[in-house]
Protein backbone atom coordinates (compact mmCIF):
# COMPACT_ATOMS: atom_id res chain seq x y z
CA UNK A 1 0.00 0.00 0.00
CA UNK A 2 2.96 2.38 0.77
CA UNK A 3 4.15 1.75 -2.65
CA UNK A 4 1.07 2.30 -4.19
CA UNK A 5 0.82 5.90 -2.56
CA UNK A 6 4.36 6.88 -3.30
CA UNK A 7 4.05 6.50 -6.95
CA UNK A 8 1.18 8.06 -7.25
CA UNK A 9 2.56 10.98 -5.36
CA UNK A 10 5.79 10.56 -7.82
CA UNK A 11 3.60 10.68 -10.83
CA UNK A 12 1.98 13.36 -9.94
CA UNK A 13 4.91 14.86 -8.63
CA UNK A 14 7.08 14.43 -11.73
CA UNK A 15 4.31 16.11 -14.31
CA UNK A 16 3.84 19.02 -12.14
CA UNK A 17 7.74 19.11 -12.69
CA UNK A 18 6.85 18.25 -15.86
CA UNK A 19 4.48 20.81 -17.03
CA UNK A 20 4.30 23.68 -14.45
CA UNK A 21 2.76 26.21 -16.57
CA UNK A 22 -0.10 24.58 -15.58
CA UNK A 23 0.44 25.40 -11.84
CA UNK A 24 0.79 28.90 -12.65
CA UNK A 25 -2.31 29.21 -14.97
CA UNK A 26 -4.37 27.53 -12.09
CA UNK A 27 -3.17 30.53 -9.91
CA UNK A 28 -4.35 33.04 -12.23
CA UNK A 29 -7.92 31.82 -12.95
CA UNK A 30 -8.68 31.37 -9.57
CA UNK A 31 -7.54 34.34 -7.98
CA UNK A 32 -9.27 36.06 -11.38
CA UNK A 33 -12.61 33.91 -10.42
CA UNK A 34 -12.45 34.97 -7.09
CA UNK A 35 -12.48 38.63 -8.29
CA UNK A 36 -15.19 37.75 -10.51
CA UNK A 37 -17.38 35.79 -8.10
CA UNK A 38 -17.09 38.53 -5.66
CA UNK A 39 -17.66 41.80 -7.78
CA UNK A 40 -21.14 39.55 -9.05
CA UNK A 41 -21.90 39.36 -5.36
CA UNK A 42 -21.15 43.07 -4.18
CA UNK A 43 -23.33 44.07 -7.10
CA UNK A 44 -26.44 41.65 -6.65
CA UNK A 45 -26.55 42.25 -2.49
CA UNK A 46 -25.53 46.02 -3.48
CA UNK A 47 -22.77 45.77 -0.31
CA UNK A 48 -19.61 47.36 -1.06
CA UNK A 49 -17.96 46.31 1.63
CA UNK A 50 -17.72 42.66 3.01
CA UNK A 51 -15.77 43.96 6.20
CA UNK A 52 -14.87 40.87 8.33
CA UNK A 53 -17.17 38.54 6.47
CA UNK A 54 -14.79 38.54 3.67
CA UNK A 55 -12.38 36.49 5.53
CA UNK A 56 -14.67 33.98 5.93
CA UNK A 57 -15.51 33.96 2.53
CA UNK A 58 -11.62 33.59 1.23
CA UNK A 59 -11.45 30.55 3.81
CA UNK A 60 -14.56 29.52 2.27
CA UNK A 61 -13.43 29.53 -0.96
CA UNK A 62 -10.27 27.82 0.13
CA UNK A 63 -12.12 25.33 0.69
CA UNK A 64 -14.38 25.35 -2.42
CA UNK A 65 -10.93 25.06 -4.33
CA UNK A 66 -10.05 21.80 -2.49
CA UNK A 67 -13.45 20.24 -2.33
CA UNK A 68 -13.63 21.02 -6.26
CA UNK A 69 -10.54 19.13 -6.08
CA UNK A 70 -11.31 16.42 -4.42
CA UNK A 71 -14.83 15.99 -6.55
CA UNK A 72 -13.08 15.89 -9.87
CA UNK A 73 -9.82 14.04 -9.32
CA UNK A 74 -11.59 10.43 -9.89
CA UNK A 75 -13.97 10.92 -12.36
CA UNK A 76 -11.50 13.42 -14.13
CA UNK A 77 -9.08 10.44 -14.25
CA UNK A 78 -11.59 7.72 -14.90
CA UNK A 79 -13.40 9.76 -17.96
CA UNK A 80 -9.74 11.03 -19.21
CA UNK A 81 -8.40 7.46 -19.02
CA UNK A 82 -11.10 5.80 -20.52
CA UNK A 83 -10.86 8.00 -23.55
CA UNK A 84 -7.00 7.28 -23.87
CA UNK A 85 -7.44 3.66 -23.41
CA UNK A 86 -5.43 3.49 -20.46
CA UNK A 87 -8.45 2.86 -18.07
CA UNK A 88 -8.33 -1.01 -18.93
CA UNK A 89 -4.36 -1.08 -18.15
CA UNK A 90 -5.22 0.23 -14.32
CA UNK A 91 -7.79 -2.48 -14.06
CA UNK A 92 -5.27 -5.03 -14.42
CA UNK A 93 -2.90 -4.32 -11.45
CA UNK A 94 -2.73 -6.07 -8.77
CA UNK A 95 -4.62 -3.43 -6.13
CA UNK A 96 -7.88 -2.91 -5.31
CA UNK A 97 -9.60 -0.35 -7.66
CA UNK A 98 -10.65 1.70 -4.59
CA UNK A 99 -7.47 1.69 -3.35
CA UNK A 100 -5.48 2.84 -6.61
CA UNK A 101 -7.86 5.82 -7.01
CA UNK A 102 -7.78 6.64 -3.03
CA UNK A 103 -3.82 6.68 -3.02
CA UNK A 104 -4.12 8.93 -6.19
CA UNK A 105 -7.22 11.61 -5.02
CA UNK A 106 -4.73 11.61 -1.99
CA UNK A 107 -1.76 12.25 -4.21
CA UNK A 108 -3.73 14.42 -6.00
CA UNK A 109 -5.55 16.47 -3.19
CA UNK A 110 -1.75 17.06 -2.03
CA UNK A 111 -0.86 18.58 -4.91
CA UNK A 112 -3.63 20.82 -5.21
CA UNK A 113 -2.97 22.09 -1.82
CA UNK A 114 -0.06 23.67 -2.29
CA UNK A 115 -2.36 25.31 -5.35
CA UNK A 116 -4.95 26.54 -2.73
CA UNK A 117 -2.79 27.86 0.08
CA UNK A 118 -0.84 29.67 -2.95
CA UNK A 119 -4.15 31.39 -4.02
CA UNK A 120 -5.17 31.97 -0.40
CA UNK A 121 -1.96 34.02 0.52
CA UNK A 122 -2.50 35.59 -2.95
CA UNK A 123 -5.58 36.86 -2.19
CA UNK A 124 -4.84 37.58 1.74
CA UNK A 125 -2.17 40.01 0.62
CA UNK A 126 -4.29 41.56 -2.43
CA UNK A 127 -7.17 42.59 -0.18
CA UNK A 128 -5.01 43.62 2.83
CA UNK A 129 -6.43 40.99 4.94
CA UNK A 130 -4.93 38.34 7.70
CA UNK A 131 -6.61 34.79 8.96
CA UNK A 132 -4.74 32.67 11.59
CA UNK A 133 -3.25 28.77 10.69
CA UNK A 134 -3.24 27.40 14.49
CA UNK A 135 -1.82 23.60 13.91
CA UNK A 136 -5.21 22.28 14.56
CA UNK A 137 -7.03 23.96 11.30
CA UNK A 138 -4.14 21.52 9.76
CA UNK A 139 -6.35 18.36 11.18
CA UNK A 140 -9.57 20.66 9.15
CA UNK A 141 -7.79 20.88 5.78
CA UNK A 142 -7.42 16.83 6.26
CA UNK A 143 -11.12 16.06 7.11
CA UNK A 144 -12.06 18.67 4.28
CA UNK A 145 -9.85 16.32 1.71
CA UNK A 146 -11.16 13.10 3.19
CA UNK A 147 -14.75 13.77 2.70
CA UNK A 148 -14.31 15.49 -0.60
CA UNK A 149 -12.38 12.71 -2.12
CA UNK A 150 -16.15 10.60 -1.07
CA UNK A 151 -17.54 12.73 -3.11
CA UNK A 152 -14.96 11.82 -5.79
CA UNK A 153 -15.64 8.18 -5.43
CA UNK A 154 -19.46 9.01 -5.73
CA UNK A 155 -18.83 10.96 -8.78
CA UNK A 156 -16.29 8.32 -9.81
CA UNK A 157 -18.32 5.52 -9.87
CA UNK A 158 -20.85 7.06 -12.22
CA UNK A 159 -17.91 8.24 -14.60
CA UNK A 160 -17.33 4.62 -14.77
CA UNK A 161 -20.91 3.79 -15.76
CA UNK A 162 -22.16 7.11 -17.61
CA UNK A 163 -18.83 8.11 -18.83
CA UNK A 164 -19.70 11.54 -19.46
CA UNK A 165 -20.01 13.71 -15.76
CA UNK A 166 -17.81 16.41 -16.60
CA UNK A 167 -20.80 18.87 -17.32
CA UNK A 168 -23.18 16.94 -14.46
CA UNK A 169 -19.62 17.97 -12.39
CA UNK A 170 -19.54 21.65 -13.37
CA UNK A 171 -23.04 21.97 -12.46
CA UNK A 172 -22.19 20.64 -8.57
CA UNK A 173 -19.54 23.17 -8.09
CA UNK A 174 -21.94 26.32 -7.43
CA UNK A 175 -23.75 24.60 -4.73
CA UNK A 176 -21.09 23.35 -2.91
CA UNK A 177 -19.84 26.88 -3.13
CA UNK A 178 -22.50 27.73 -1.46
CA UNK A 179 -22.47 25.09 1.01
CA UNK A 180 -18.73 25.95 1.73
CA UNK A 181 -19.11 29.77 2.10
CA UNK A 182 -22.44 29.90 4.06
CA UNK A 183 -21.90 30.67 7.63
CA UNK A 184 -23.58 28.13 9.09
CA UNK A 185 -22.07 28.73 12.32
CA UNK A 186 -24.30 31.88 13.13
CA UNK A 187 -27.39 30.28 12.49
CA UNK A 188 -30.03 28.77 14.74
CA UNK A 189 -29.06 25.37 16.40
CA UNK A 190 -31.23 23.38 14.97
CA UNK A 191 -29.85 24.38 11.25
CA UNK A 192 -26.44 24.20 12.26
CA UNK A 193 -26.80 20.45 13.51
CA UNK A 194 -28.47 19.61 10.24
CA UNK A 195 -25.83 20.98 8.01
CA UNK A 196 -23.41 18.89 10.01
CA UNK A 197 -25.04 15.97 7.91
CA UNK A 198 -24.20 17.43 4.54
CA UNK A 199 -21.01 16.97 2.70
CA UNK A 200 -18.12 18.78 4.23
CA UNK A 201 -20.24 21.23 5.93
CA UNK A 202 -18.80 20.03 9.47
CA UNK A 203 -14.52 20.52 7.97
CA UNK A 204 -15.63 23.76 6.49
CA UNK A 205 -17.29 25.30 9.51
CA UNK A 206 -14.23 24.00 11.75
CA UNK A 207 -11.97 25.46 9.35
CA UNK A 208 -13.75 28.55 9.36
CA UNK A 209 -13.98 29.09 12.99
CA UNK A 210 -10.18 28.59 13.45
CA UNK A 211 -9.10 30.33 11.20
CA UNK A 212 -11.42 33.44 11.04
CA UNK A 213 -12.39 33.42 14.07
CA UNK A 214 -9.32 32.49 16.02
CA UNK A 215 -11.72 30.62 18.27
CA UNK A 216 -9.92 28.16 20.53
CA UNK A 217 -12.07 25.14 19.64
CA UNK A 218 -12.96 21.76 22.05
CA UNK A 219 -12.49 18.25 20.57
CA UNK A 220 -16.28 18.40 19.37
CA UNK A 221 -15.88 19.86 16.35
CA UNK A 222 -12.73 18.20 14.99
CA UNK A 223 -14.79 14.64 15.81
CA UNK A 224 -17.79 16.13 13.88
CA UNK A 225 -16.36 16.93 10.62
CA UNK A 226 -13.80 13.27 10.94
CA UNK A 227 -17.21 11.48 11.54
CA UNK A 228 -18.85 13.10 8.27
CA UNK A 229 -15.53 12.59 6.48
CA UNK A 230 -15.23 8.70 7.39
CA UNK A 231 -19.36 8.28 6.98
CA UNK A 232 -18.84 9.88 3.59
CA UNK A 233 -16.26 7.94 2.17
CA UNK A 234 -17.36 4.88 3.63
CA UNK A 235 -20.53 5.31 1.43
CA UNK A 236 -18.97 6.75 -1.99
CA UNK A 237 -16.42 3.83 -1.44
CA UNK A 238 -19.15 1.75 -1.27
CA UNK A 239 -21.11 3.00 -4.19
CA UNK A 240 -17.82 2.91 -6.39
CA UNK A 241 -17.26 -0.56 -5.62
CA UNK A 242 -20.52 -1.45 -7.16
CA UNK A 243 -19.82 -0.07 -10.21
CA UNK A 244 -16.36 -1.38 -10.78
CA UNK A 245 -18.13 -4.68 -10.35
CA UNK A 246 -20.93 -3.31 -12.96
CA UNK A 247 -18.24 -2.18 -15.10
CA UNK A 248 -16.60 -5.62 -15.07
CA UNK A 249 -19.75 -7.78 -15.74
CA UNK A 250 -21.49 -5.81 -18.48
CA UNK A 251 -17.76 -4.64 -20.65
CA UNK A 252 -18.57 -1.16 -20.65
CA UNK A 253 -14.69 -0.50 -19.77
CA UNK A 254 -12.82 0.93 -22.90
CA UNK A 255 -16.60 2.48 -24.25
CA UNK A 256 -18.13 0.30 -25.88
CA UNK B 1 -8.11 -29.67 -15.53
CA UNK B 2 -5.00 -29.90 -14.82
CA UNK B 3 -2.70 -27.75 -12.14
CA UNK B 4 0.34 -28.12 -14.04
CA UNK B 5 -1.70 -25.82 -17.00
CA UNK B 6 -0.55 -22.05 -17.03
CA UNK B 7 -4.32 -21.26 -18.22
CA UNK B 8 -7.57 -23.44 -18.45
CA UNK B 9 -10.82 -22.04 -19.39
CA UNK B 10 -13.55 -24.56 -19.08
CA UNK B 11 -17.12 -23.49 -21.25
CA UNK B 12 -16.39 -20.08 -21.18
CA UNK B 13 -19.05 -17.71 -22.42
CA UNK B 14 -19.84 -14.17 -22.52
CA UNK B 15 -23.45 -12.94 -23.34
CA UNK B 16 -23.90 -8.86 -23.70
CA UNK B 17 -26.98 -8.04 -22.57
CA UNK B 18 -27.92 -5.52 -25.85
CA UNK B 19 -30.89 -3.69 -25.62
CA UNK B 20 -33.26 -4.59 -28.51
CA UNK B 21 -31.35 -7.65 -29.86
CA UNK B 22 -32.01 -11.61 -28.64
CA UNK B 23 -29.42 -12.94 -26.55
CA UNK B 24 -25.97 -13.03 -28.23
CA UNK B 25 -22.83 -14.84 -27.38
CA UNK B 26 -19.48 -13.28 -28.05
CA UNK B 27 -17.75 -16.04 -26.78
CA UNK B 28 -19.78 -19.29 -27.21
CA UNK B 29 -18.69 -22.48 -24.97
CA UNK B 30 -14.64 -21.88 -25.07
CA UNK B 31 -12.54 -24.43 -23.70
CA UNK B 32 -8.92 -24.70 -23.71
CA UNK B 33 -5.83 -24.64 -21.79
CA UNK B 34 -1.92 -23.51 -22.62
CA UNK B 35 1.37 -25.59 -20.89
CA UNK B 36 4.13 -23.66 -19.39
CA UNK B 37 6.34 -22.14 -22.55
CA UNK B 38 4.08 -22.44 -24.83
CA UNK B 39 2.64 -19.75 -27.46
CA UNK B 40 -1.05 -20.35 -28.44
CA UNK B 41 -2.83 -18.31 -31.30
CA UNK B 42 -6.21 -17.05 -31.56
CA UNK B 43 -7.44 -16.67 -34.92
CA UNK B 44 -10.48 -15.00 -36.23
CA UNK B 45 -12.22 -12.39 -38.32
CA UNK B 46 -13.13 -9.64 -37.14
CA UNK B 47 -15.91 -10.00 -34.22
CA UNK B 48 -14.97 -13.43 -33.27
CA UNK B 49 -14.75 -12.84 -29.99
CA UNK B 50 -10.94 -13.13 -29.73
CA UNK B 51 -10.73 -9.71 -27.77
CA UNK B 52 -13.30 -10.74 -25.43
CA UNK B 53 -12.05 -13.92 -24.23
CA UNK B 54 -8.53 -12.47 -23.49
CA UNK B 55 -10.37 -10.08 -21.65
CA UNK B 56 -12.36 -12.49 -19.63
CA UNK B 57 -8.81 -14.14 -19.05
CA UNK B 58 -7.08 -10.89 -17.65
CA UNK B 59 -9.63 -10.37 -15.42
CA UNK B 60 -11.26 -7.17 -16.82
CA UNK B 61 -14.21 -8.72 -17.96
CA UNK B 62 -16.67 -11.70 -16.18
CA UNK B 63 -17.56 -14.42 -17.89
CA UNK B 64 -21.08 -15.03 -18.04
CA UNK B 65 -20.69 -18.96 -17.47
CA UNK B 66 -17.23 -21.32 -17.68
CA UNK B 67 -14.64 -20.63 -15.68
CA UNK B 68 -10.67 -19.29 -15.78
CA UNK B 69 -7.66 -20.87 -14.24
CA UNK B 70 -4.37 -18.77 -14.23
CA UNK B 71 -2.20 -21.35 -12.52
CA UNK B 72 -5.16 -22.72 -10.57
CA UNK B 73 -6.20 -19.20 -9.50
CA UNK B 74 -9.55 -17.71 -10.57
CA UNK B 75 -8.56 -14.06 -11.99
CA UNK B 76 -11.86 -12.98 -10.62
CA UNK B 77 -11.88 -13.71 -6.99
CA UNK B 78 -8.40 -14.13 -6.23
CA UNK B 79 -5.58 -11.26 -6.67
CA UNK B 80 -2.72 -13.65 -6.53
CA UNK B 81 -4.38 -14.81 -10.24
CA UNK B 82 -3.57 -11.20 -11.51
CA UNK B 83 0.20 -11.13 -10.23
CA UNK B 84 0.57 -13.95 -12.59
CA UNK B 85 -0.44 -12.16 -15.87
CA UNK B 86 0.77 -9.92 -18.11
CA UNK B 87 -1.18 -8.31 -20.36
CA UNK B 88 -0.84 -6.10 -23.33
CA UNK B 89 -4.62 -4.76 -24.69
CA UNK B 90 -4.82 -4.06 -28.44
CA UNK B 91 -3.25 -0.77 -30.35
CA UNK B 92 -1.35 2.08 -28.37
CA UNK B 93 -3.32 2.41 -25.02
CA UNK B 94 -1.39 0.08 -22.74
CA UNK B 95 0.70 3.31 -21.96
CA UNK B 96 0.72 6.99 -20.31
CA UNK B 97 1.46 9.03 -23.33
CA UNK B 98 3.26 11.90 -20.91
CA UNK B 99 5.41 9.95 -19.17
CA UNK B 100 8.76 8.42 -20.26
CA UNK B 101 9.51 4.86 -20.95
CA UNK B 102 11.43 4.19 -16.91
CA UNK B 103 8.05 5.90 -15.40
CA UNK B 104 5.90 3.60 -16.97
CA UNK B 105 7.75 0.79 -16.52
CA UNK B 106 8.07 1.95 -12.93
CA UNK B 107 4.14 2.32 -12.67
CA UNK B 108 3.13 -0.04 -13.83
CA UNK B 109 5.59 -2.43 -12.00
CA UNK B 110 4.35 -1.18 -8.89
CA UNK B 111 1.19 -1.20 -9.63
CA UNK B 112 1.44 -5.24 -10.35
CA UNK B 113 3.04 -5.53 -6.54
CA UNK B 114 6.93 -4.69 -7.47
CA UNK B 115 8.72 -2.59 -5.04
CA UNK B 116 10.50 0.78 -5.82
CA UNK B 117 13.95 -1.15 -5.77
CA UNK B 118 12.91 -4.20 -7.29
CA UNK B 119 10.82 -2.06 -10.50
CA UNK B 120 13.88 -0.08 -10.92
CA UNK B 121 16.31 -2.81 -11.20
CA UNK B 122 14.23 -4.52 -13.72
CA UNK B 123 12.81 -1.46 -15.54
CA UNK B 124 16.98 -1.03 -16.24
CA UNK B 125 17.16 -5.01 -17.71
CA UNK B 126 14.18 -4.68 -19.74
CA UNK B 127 14.91 -1.47 -21.38
CA UNK B 128 18.58 -3.03 -21.89
CA UNK B 129 17.01 -6.06 -23.36
CA UNK B 130 14.47 -4.72 -25.70
CA UNK B 131 16.85 -1.83 -26.89
CA UNK B 132 14.96 1.02 -25.40
CA UNK B 133 18.07 2.43 -22.71
CA UNK B 134 18.72 5.04 -25.33
CA UNK B 135 15.07 5.79 -25.25
CA UNK B 136 14.46 5.65 -20.97
CA UNK B 137 13.86 9.19 -20.94
CA UNK B 138 11.94 9.72 -23.60
CA UNK B 139 8.19 10.66 -23.48
CA UNK B 140 6.01 7.44 -24.96
CA UNK B 141 4.59 9.93 -27.39
CA UNK B 142 7.85 10.63 -29.04
CA UNK B 143 8.32 7.09 -29.55
CA UNK B 144 7.70 5.21 -32.97
CA UNK B 145 4.57 3.04 -33.03
CA UNK B 146 7.09 -0.09 -32.58
CA UNK B 147 8.75 1.27 -29.92
CA UNK B 148 5.56 1.79 -27.98
CA UNK B 149 4.82 -2.30 -28.75
CA UNK B 150 8.08 -2.81 -27.87
CA UNK B 151 7.29 -0.43 -24.10
CA UNK B 152 4.19 -2.18 -23.96
CA UNK B 153 5.66 -5.93 -23.90
CA UNK B 154 8.39 -4.46 -21.54
CA UNK B 155 5.70 -3.37 -19.29
CA UNK B 156 3.32 -6.85 -18.86
CA UNK B 157 6.77 -8.78 -18.51
CA UNK B 158 7.82 -6.45 -15.55
CA UNK B 159 6.51 -8.28 -12.33
CA UNK B 160 7.65 -11.61 -14.56
CA UNK B 161 4.43 -12.87 -15.43
CA UNK B 162 3.92 -16.49 -16.21
CA UNK B 163 1.38 -15.99 -18.54
CA UNK B 164 1.50 -12.73 -21.35
CA UNK B 165 -1.96 -12.06 -23.24
CA UNK B 166 -1.25 -10.38 -26.06
CA UNK B 167 -4.10 -8.53 -27.99
CA UNK B 168 -3.22 -7.90 -31.92
CA UNK B 169 0.84 -7.46 -31.25
CA UNK B 170 1.75 -6.54 -34.49
CA UNK B 171 -1.31 -4.51 -35.07
CA UNK B 172 -0.39 -1.39 -37.27
CA UNK B 173 3.47 -1.69 -37.55
CA UNK B 174 5.44 -1.67 -40.85
CA UNK B 175 7.08 -4.62 -41.70
CA UNK B 176 9.96 -3.76 -40.07
CA UNK B 177 8.73 -3.51 -36.71
CA UNK B 178 6.50 -6.03 -37.31
CA UNK B 179 9.36 -8.49 -37.92
CA UNK B 180 11.47 -7.31 -34.96
CA UNK B 181 8.15 -7.35 -32.22
CA UNK B 182 7.64 -11.06 -33.58
CA UNK B 183 11.32 -12.01 -32.71
CA UNK B 184 11.08 -10.68 -29.48
CA UNK B 185 7.96 -12.68 -28.84
CA UNK B 186 9.68 -15.70 -30.15
CA UNK B 187 12.67 -14.88 -27.46
CA UNK B 188 10.07 -14.83 -24.77
CA UNK B 189 9.79 -18.65 -24.81
CA UNK B 190 13.29 -18.92 -23.27
CA UNK B 191 12.35 -17.15 -19.89
CA UNK B 192 9.59 -19.70 -19.52
CA UNK B 193 7.01 -17.64 -19.97
CA UNK B 194 3.52 -19.08 -22.05
CA UNK B 195 1.80 -16.41 -24.34
CA UNK B 196 -1.60 -16.42 -25.52
CA UNK B 197 -1.93 -14.02 -28.49
CA UNK B 198 -4.64 -13.13 -30.95
CA UNK B 199 -3.43 -11.86 -34.13
CA UNK B 200 -4.83 -11.13 -37.90
CA UNK B 201 -1.43 -11.44 -39.31
CA UNK B 202 -1.27 -15.60 -40.22
CA UNK B 203 2.11 -15.09 -40.97
CA UNK B 204 2.64 -14.04 -37.26
CA UNK B 205 0.81 -16.87 -36.21
CA UNK B 206 2.42 -19.39 -38.41
CA UNK B 207 6.10 -17.83 -37.24
CA UNK B 208 4.68 -17.77 -33.35
CA UNK B 209 2.80 -19.92 -32.65
CA UNK B 210 2.90 -23.89 -31.28
CA UNK B 211 -0.84 -24.18 -31.26
CA UNK B 212 -3.24 -22.35 -32.91
CA UNK B 213 -7.16 -21.83 -32.28
CA UNK B 214 -9.50 -20.24 -34.55
CA UNK B 215 -12.84 -19.15 -33.61
CA UNK B 216 -15.50 -18.04 -35.46
CA UNK B 217 -18.78 -16.61 -34.11
CA UNK B 218 -18.05 -17.31 -30.72
CA UNK B 219 -16.79 -20.19 -31.34
CA UNK B 220 -13.21 -22.55 -31.50
CA UNK B 221 -14.04 -24.29 -35.21
CA UNK B 222 -10.54 -25.79 -35.04
CA UNK B 223 -7.88 -26.22 -32.49
CA UNK B 224 -4.86 -28.03 -33.58
CA UNK B 225 -0.89 -27.77 -33.07
CA UNK B 226 0.63 -25.68 -35.74
CA UNK B 227 2.52 -28.22 -37.31
CA UNK B 228 -0.43 -30.78 -37.51
CA UNK B 229 -3.03 -28.30 -38.79
CA UNK B 230 -0.70 -27.58 -41.59
CA UNK B 231 0.32 -31.18 -42.55
CA UNK B 232 -3.53 -31.90 -42.46
CA UNK B 233 -4.47 -29.58 -45.36
CA UNK B 234 -0.83 -30.11 -46.86
CA UNK B 235 -1.38 -33.63 -46.85
CA UNK B 236 -3.53 -34.48 -50.06
CA UNK B 237 -3.12 -31.46 -52.74
CA UNK B 238 -0.16 -32.86 -55.44
CA UNK B 239 0.98 -30.47 -57.96
CA UNK B 240 1.95 -31.86 -61.49
CA UNK B 241 3.15 -29.71 -63.80
CA UNK B 242 3.51 -31.59 -67.13
CA UNK B 243 5.88 -30.72 -70.18
CA UNK B 244 3.33 -30.59 -72.93
CA UNK B 245 -0.42 -30.22 -73.10
CA UNK B 246 -2.79 -33.28 -71.88
CA UNK B 247 -6.05 -34.07 -74.14
CA UNK B 248 -8.96 -32.86 -73.12
CA UNK B 249 -10.54 -36.48 -72.92
CA UNK B 250 -7.71 -37.42 -70.15
CA UNK B 251 -8.85 -34.40 -68.05
CA UNK B 252 -12.22 -35.25 -68.09
CA UNK B 253 -11.46 -38.77 -66.95
CA UNK B 254 -9.48 -37.44 -64.36
CA UNK B 255 -12.27 -34.99 -63.66
CA UNK B 256 -14.50 -37.98 -63.29
CA UNK B 257 -12.92 -39.98 -59.97
CA UNK B 258 -10.85 -36.19 -58.14
CA UNK B 259 -11.34 -33.24 -57.40
CA UNK B 260 -8.79 -31.59 -60.09
CA UNK B 261 -8.25 -28.46 -61.70
CA UNK B 262 -5.81 -28.09 -64.94
CA UNK B 263 -4.55 -25.02 -66.54
CA UNK B 264 -0.98 -23.85 -68.02
CA UNK B 265 0.39 -27.26 -68.24
CA UNK B 266 -0.20 -27.72 -64.53
CA UNK B 267 -2.35 -30.40 -62.45
CA UNK B 268 -3.81 -29.15 -59.46
CA UNK B 269 -4.73 -32.47 -58.00
CA UNK B 270 -6.79 -33.48 -54.29
CA UNK B 271 -5.95 -37.33 -53.75
CA UNK B 272 -3.97 -39.36 -51.41
CA UNK B 273 -0.61 -41.60 -52.42
CA UNK B 274 -2.45 -44.41 -53.72
CA UNK B 275 -4.79 -42.18 -56.01
CA UNK B 276 -1.48 -40.11 -57.37
CA UNK B 277 -0.19 -43.51 -58.72
CA UNK B 278 -3.50 -44.11 -60.33
CA UNK B 279 -3.81 -40.32 -61.63
CA UNK B 280 -0.42 -40.86 -62.95
CA UNK B 281 -1.38 -44.18 -65.04
CA UNK B 282 -4.13 -41.99 -66.64
CA UNK B 283 -1.52 -38.78 -67.44
CA UNK B 284 0.73 -41.70 -68.93
CA UNK B 285 1.73 -40.61 -72.15
CA UNK B 286 1.85 -37.04 -71.26
CA UNK B 287 5.62 -36.01 -69.89
CA UNK B 288 5.92 -35.60 -66.15
CA UNK B 289 8.16 -32.70 -65.32
CA UNK B 290 8.10 -32.31 -61.94
CA UNK B 291 5.20 -33.57 -58.83
CA UNK B 292 5.20 -31.89 -55.88
CA UNK B 293 3.33 -31.60 -52.67
CA UNK B 294 1.56 -28.51 -51.56
CA UNK B 295 2.99 -26.65 -48.62
CA UNK B 296 -0.23 -25.15 -47.56
CA UNK B 297 -0.18 -22.19 -45.88
CA UNK B 298 -2.34 -20.93 -42.56
CA UNK B 299 -3.97 -18.32 -44.93
CA UNK B 300 -5.29 -21.03 -47.35
CA UNK B 301 -6.76 -23.32 -43.96
CA UNK B 302 -7.82 -20.13 -42.28
CA UNK B 303 -10.12 -18.86 -45.32
CA UNK B 304 -11.42 -22.69 -45.98
CA UNK B 305 -12.12 -23.08 -42.48
CA UNK B 306 -13.64 -19.49 -41.39
CA UNK B 307 -15.70 -19.84 -44.90
CA UNK B 308 -17.35 -22.63 -43.78
CA UNK B 309 -18.76 -21.56 -40.48
CA UNK B 310 -21.58 -19.14 -40.07
CA UNK B 311 -20.79 -15.53 -41.07
CA UNK B 312 -19.46 -13.49 -38.04
CA UNK B 313 -21.74 -11.01 -36.18
CA UNK B 314 -21.16 -7.45 -36.85
N1 LIG C 1 -19.14 -4.21 -24.41
C1 LIG C 1 -19.77 -4.83 -25.43
N2 LIG C 1 -21.11 -4.73 -25.55
C2 LIG C 1 -21.76 -5.35 -26.56
N3 LIG C 1 -21.17 -6.08 -27.51
C3 LIG C 1 -19.84 -6.23 -27.46
C4 LIG C 1 -19.06 -5.60 -26.42
N4 LIG C 1 -17.76 -5.92 -26.64
C5 LIG C 1 -17.72 -6.70 -27.74
N5 LIG C 1 -18.96 -6.89 -28.24
C6 LIG C 1 -19.31 -7.72 -29.40
O1 LIG C 1 -18.80 -9.00 -29.19
C7 LIG C 1 -18.34 -9.57 -30.40
C8 LIG C 1 -16.93 -10.07 -30.25
O2 LIG C 1 -16.07 -8.96 -30.13
P1 LIG C 1 -14.50 -9.08 -29.94
O3 LIG C 1 -13.98 -7.70 -29.74
O4 LIG C 1 -14.21 -10.09 -28.92
O5 LIG C 1 -14.05 -9.62 -31.37
P2 LIG C 1 -12.57 -9.84 -31.93
O6 LIG C 1 -12.49 -11.27 -32.31
O7 LIG C 1 -11.58 -9.34 -30.97
O8 LIG C 1 -12.60 -8.94 -33.22
P3 LIG C 1 -11.44 -8.06 -33.88
O9 LIG C 1 -10.69 -8.97 -34.76
O10 LIG C 1 -12.19 -7.05 -34.65
O11 LIG C 1 -10.62 -7.46 -32.79
C9 LIG C 1 -18.51 -8.51 -31.45
O12 LIG C 1 -19.69 -8.81 -32.17
C10 LIG C 1 -18.64 -7.24 -30.67
O13 LIG C 1 -19.44 -6.32 -31.35
MG1 LIG D 1 -10.12 -7.83 -31.03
Amino acid sequence: MLSLFMIEFDRVLRLQLRYPLEFVSGLLILTLLFYGLLVGAQHMTGVDNFGDNLDGIIIGYGTWIIVVAGLSQIPGDIAGEAQRGTLESVFLAKYRMDSIFLARSIAGSLQNLVLTFAVLLLLLWLTERSVSFPPAAMLAVITTILASISLGFLAGGLALKFKQVGRALVLVQYPLLFLMITPFETMQAEILNLSLLLPVVPSAITLRELTVAGKDLGDSHIIAALLNAAVYLGVGMFFFNRYVRSVKANGLLGGH
Amino acid sequence: MSVENVLDTENLRKSYAVPGRPQFFAVNDVSMSIAPGEIYAFLGPNGAGKTTTIKMVSGLLEPSTGTVRIAGLDPFSDRRALAQLGTVLEGNRNLYWRMTCHENLLYFGVLKGMSFADARARSRALLERFSLTGKRNAQVQALSRGMQQKLAIAVALMHRPRLLLLDEPTLGLDAHASIEVTAMIRDLIADGVSILLTTHQLDVAQALAHRVAIMSSGRIVKEARMADLLAEYAKNVYEIQLADEMCPERVRVLEASYTVSYSNQCLQLACDADGLYEALSIIRPAQVQSVRRHQSDLTSIFIALTQEGAPANA
